[in-house]
């Protein structure tokens, strides 16, 4: 597969990961100070989000298995997560510059 | 783990619903998640928004988690055509659509909560309506039975009848009071004599011993019982089949007790405890003058309710011309037998009421409808500038069509739920609070039928209304909308919509308004109303002596009993009717009727005739036209002396003063004015006099124990009914004493009808106001904020703060009279619908017409107010600042 698009809440999350590792009410909190609270993720779907970028080798696990001691199951971004994104992030700016100067000759007419 | 409560509880309680792998792995972490989240929202409406969002978001992830686990599909997610899966599609619309919800928590509270209300309140009402009016009753083909109405029957009609070629199966019954001893404590109950076919005719099943069989008709002395009697008094005894009870004084055997699924159909009246054998051997049966039988058929197969209505109006005219005495009325009219079906029958009196009551929650469902539709209307215009942003960065115009529907469907769906809810509620509400005599109330269940057409009414409207906006898109205002940016515009057309909603809503609310009105001011006057006699003070005994040989001996016990009931200390006097007044005003035969003659005349007048103890008058403080009560040692006189009302005086000798001397005569019996009580209220407040005959007690023709004992007290305390009962006891101590109270009670029952309907239209009118309050101030606070730099530079340039205020105040007030105008019209069409429901105040009304409309008026002038204020208040540099 050349290029794998992203949904915007993966990119959120993975965007926040880069940032250092989280664990699930962190990962709630930067994404909602990422989008200045415009996107609130709710702890359901977020685990079964973060179940699936596991399962693909996006993120992994930290402090995963001791849960008897009643720490918390933090996660952090890997490499492929991280080229993932990266790409993702050019295809996106890509699109935007085409997509710019349509919008605004739609906007003055 | 540690215990958590209030709504983490919840949470976890719904986390349990994910597949057991999913809750293994992630379960705690979920739920220490939540929790935190839970923590960190502040304020109600940050907790809203959370509680939407975490819910929604757990309800959405619960079914894809199990779609996953049983399809195995979960990997499809980070592949890239995941778009072509119409299951994701839709799935990602349903979770955008809770994440659009969540971000304008009011919004969707309140469109849920309005629709939740219209569709539980519906589903409410059309559910009694349904079982009670529209439901077959609980017989073997009840389609096919009837009764045979105007009036009770004779045993003579009953058994002719029996010969009829269109009818296969008929049953009789007579229903009256008794005395039940041989138990713990003697009992006042029910009892029915019924023919032979009844149980049959109504599917009646024993749940122990046998019912009734031929044999049993020859000998007439056994009893069935009621399953609920059979609880009560024998405490289900297993072994009650056998056992002798006494009713009325007579030894009895009780042979069987019927299943308790048996419904006494209700034509006939209700509350039977004991069931015997008509004895046609005795001479009440063959007697013309003795109509006490209720009487139902079924249909014979092949044939019709209208070869029946033939067969028995033939009947009709050949006893006519047999009994013209009788059966010939005074208008040259003959006594007819009208054949009604019994569904009709049964429901006869309450249709129109709850029919009433239906029109008038479908008006409420109206208005919340149009308020749901303003929220969506006031929405989607602010959504035009986002929706047109995602179709020109290229979203396809089904896939904003799909997202604008599954929010409609969310906030259906929402509404439909709480609707669900709030309709068992209802449901169970009704059955505490609806006046006695509602047929089949004690079966009620909301009904499933009901409630999805209840639902499916929530469903359109916010369907309907939620895809507004995708519709103005659709035709091609994508660019205009974007162009015009924040100021956010609304067309003309969009504008005149929305006014329309309010008119609409105005005018169906001064409707509901006018209708409390109407029945408020008909409560009133119905308690304003003159009964003709003293209620306060007067305490009431019905009773019910057995063993009664004759009149003679009617008023020697009821002597008795009134004398000791005089000697218990703080009654300052007693007396005793048959009746006493109001007693029967919920139906049912009050006193003996018989037509009564001059002695010349040989036509009749149905009158009602009233044996009275002494001290009647006097006590209920019944005001004379003419005459006085008879003296007291006159009973013996010959013709016996007698009190008639103004309205037989009239119809007899044209006047009061003109009946005095006069002698009138029933059956065998001749009597003689001696004095013209003005009419009064006896049976109700509402119910013309009729014409009616007092006589003494003793002048009674034939036995009966019924009696209403009444005293007259100085002050009531706590022990007053103990110590009546035990006087009633001092002298007659075998007989139930079931019921002590004041006639002020009666009374008061007697307008129970009138009171229960006003409050509840008052409520709905109450509601109605708050709707159209609550519509009309959004639609203003909504025009004012959209027009706030119109307003800023008017301000601006010199106007006046004060002149902005009254622009949008008159704004508000224009709208609302424009519907008053049309509401009044609506309100004189419905009005009339109510009239036959009304005393003593006209259906138009023009004070309660009015009156609705300045209400309706002075509420909208507040609703409006507020905006103005705010619209006055504009600040004109930051309202041009914020462009």
């Amino acid at each position: 597969m050349s290029q794998t698009i992203l949904a915007p809440r993966d990119l959120l999350i993975l965007s926040a990961l880069v940032e250092g590792e989280l664990h699930g009410y962190g990962l709630i909190k930067a994404v909602e100070a990422q989008t200045q609270a415009r996107v609130e993720l709710d702890p359901a779907n977020l685990y079964r989000v973060l179940r699936r970028m596991r399962a693909d080798g996006w993120i992994r696990e930290v402090n995963g298995d001791d849960g008897e001691d009643g720490r918390r199951r933090t996660y952090a971004i890997t490499a492929r997560g991280r080229s993932i994104l990266r790409s993702e992030v050019e295809r996106l700016e890509r699109l935007l510059k085409q997509v710019r100067p349509a919008l605004a000759d739609g906007g003055r007419t | 783990m540690t215990r958590r409560r209030g709504m983490p509880a919840a949470y976890r309680a719904l986390l349990r619903l994910m597949p057991r792998a999913v809750r293994e792995q992630d379960g705690a972490e979920i739920e220490e998640t939540f929790a935190e989240v839970w923590t960190g929202a502040r304020g109600v409406r940050g907790r809203l928004r959370t509680f939407v969002r975490a819910f929604g978001g757990l309800a959405v992830a619960i079914v894809l988690e199990w779609r996953d686990n049983v399809f195995g599909t979960g990997r499809q997610q980070a592949a890239p055509h995941r778009g072509r899966n119409d299951m994701d599609a839709m799935i990602r619309h349903v979770r955008h659509g809770v994440r659009s919800l969540a971000r304008t928590p009011s919004f969707a509270l309140s469109a849920v909560l309005l629709l939740g209300l219209g569709v539980g309140s519906v589903t409410t009402i059309f559910t009694v309506v349904d079982h009670v009016l529209l439901r077959p009753l609980p017989y073997p083909e009840a389609e096919r039975l009837f009764e045979v109405q105007n009036g009770a029957h004779t045993g003579l009609d009953f058994d002719t009848w029996d010969q009829f070629r269109s009818v296969e199966m008929w049953a009789a019954a007579s229903i009256d009071d008794a005395s039940l001893t041989g138990v713990a404590r003697p009992q006042r109950v029910r009892q029915a004599l019924i023919s032979r076919d009844f149980f049959t005719l109504f599917g009646g099943r024993p749940a122990l011993g046998r019912l009734f069989v031929a044999e049993d008709f020859r000998t007439a002395d056994g009893v069935v019982l009621s399953a609920g009697t059979w609880e009560r008094l024998f405490g289900a005894d297993p072994e009650v089949a056998g056992r002798t009870i006494v009713v009325n004084g007579e030894p009895r055997v009780v042979i069987g007790v019927l299943s308790p699924e048996f419904q006494q159909p209700e034509a006939f009246g209700s509350g039977v405890d004991v069931w015997r054998p008509i004895d046609r051997t005795e001479d009440w049966y063959g007697d013309r003058s003795y109509v006490n039988l209720s009487v139902a058929g079924r249909i014979a197969a092949g044939t019709s309710l209208e070869a029946v209505d033939a067969e028995m109006q033939a009947y009709a005219e050949q006893r006519a011309r047999d009994f013209p005495d009788r059966y010939v009325l005074r208008d040259g009219r003959i006594h007819d037998l009208p054949i009604v079906p019994l569904q009709e029958a049964t429901v006869g009196d309450v249709r129109q009421g709850l029919t009433l009551i239906l029109g008038a929650v479908t008006l409420l469902l109206l208005i919340a409808c149009t308020n749901v539709a303003h929220l969506f209307m006031a929405r989607g215009i602010a959504r035009i500038r986002e929706m047109a942003t995602r179709r020109a960065l290229g979203a396809s115009m089904s896939m904003l069509t799909m997202q604008l529907l599954v929010e409609s469907v969310l906030i259906g769906a929402g509404g439909a739920l709480l609707g669900v809810a709030l309709a068992i509620l209802g449901v169970r509400t009704f059955q505490l609070l609806s006046p006695e005599g509602l047929p089949r109330m004690a079966t009620l269940a909301v009904d499933v039928r009901v409630l999805l057409f209840a639902i499916t009414l929530a469903l359109v409207t916010s369907l309907l209304f939620g895809l507004l906006p995708a519709l103005r898109l659709a035709g091609g205002h994508a660019m205009a909308a974007l162009q015009r940016g924040g100021r956010g515009t609304e067309s003309r057309a969009a504008h005149r919509a929305r006014a329309g909603l309010v008119v609409a809503e105005v005018a169906l609310s001064l409707v509901l308004v006018a209708q409390a009105g109407l029945l408020l001011r008909s409560f009133a006057a119905l308690h304003a109303q003159e009964l003709g006699f003293r209620t306060e003070g007067i305490w009431t005994l019905p009773l019910n002596l057995s063993e009664m040989k004759d009149g003679e001996e009617y008023a020697r016990r009821m002597e008795a009993v009134r004398a000791a009931l005089e000697t218990v200390p703080g009654v300052r006097m007693a007396s005793f009717g048959q009746t006493m007044p109001l007693e029967f005003t919920g139906g049912g035969s009050c006193c003996w009727t018989t037509f009564s003659r001059l002695t010349a005349d040989e036509e009749g007048e149905l009158t009602r005739m009233h044996p009275v103890g002494p001290g009647y008058f006097e006590m209920l403080e019944l005001s004379f036209l003419a005459g006085a009560p008879w003296a007291a040692g006159s009973e013996r006189v010959q013709p016996t002396p007698i009190v008639i009302n103004e309205a037989l005086a009239i119809r007899f000798f044209g006047s009061a003063q003109a009946a005095v001397n006069r002698e009138i005569s029933w059956g065998d019996a001749t009597g003689r004015v001696v004095g013209v009580a003005a009419d009064n209220r006896h049976y109700g407040h509402d119910q013309p006099a009729r014409p009616s005959l007092y006589m003494h007690a003793a002048a009674v023709p034939y036995a009966s124990g019924r009696a209403h004992m009444g005293v007259l007290v100085d002050v009531a305390d706590d022990a007053l009914a103990e110590r009546l009962r035990d006087a009633v006891w001092s002298v007659e101590p075998d007989q139930p004493v079931p019921l002590v109270r004041p006639l002020e009670e009666w009374a008061a029952d007697a307008t129970a009808r009138t009171r229960f309907e006003s409050l509840l239209f008052s409520v709905f009118g109450a509601v109605a106001l708050m709707l159209v309050a609550g519509g009309l101030y959004g639609t203003l606070l909504y025009s004012v904020g959209r027009r706030r730099r119109e307003l800023g530079i008017r301000l601006a340039l010199g106007d006046a703060p004060a002149r902005l205020e009254r622009r949008v105040l008159s704004q508000g007030l224009r709208t609302a009279a424009l519907g008053g105008a049309l509401g009044l019209a609506g309100a004189w069409g419905f009005g009339r619908l109510l009239q036959s429901r009304l005393f003593g105040v006209q259906a138009g009304d023009p004070l309660t017409l009015g009156g609705a409309l300045a209400v309706l008026l002075l509420v909208t002038a507040a609703a409006s107010w507020l905006p103005a204020r705010k619209a006055a208040g504009t600040d004109p540099m930051e309202a041009l600042r914020a462009e």
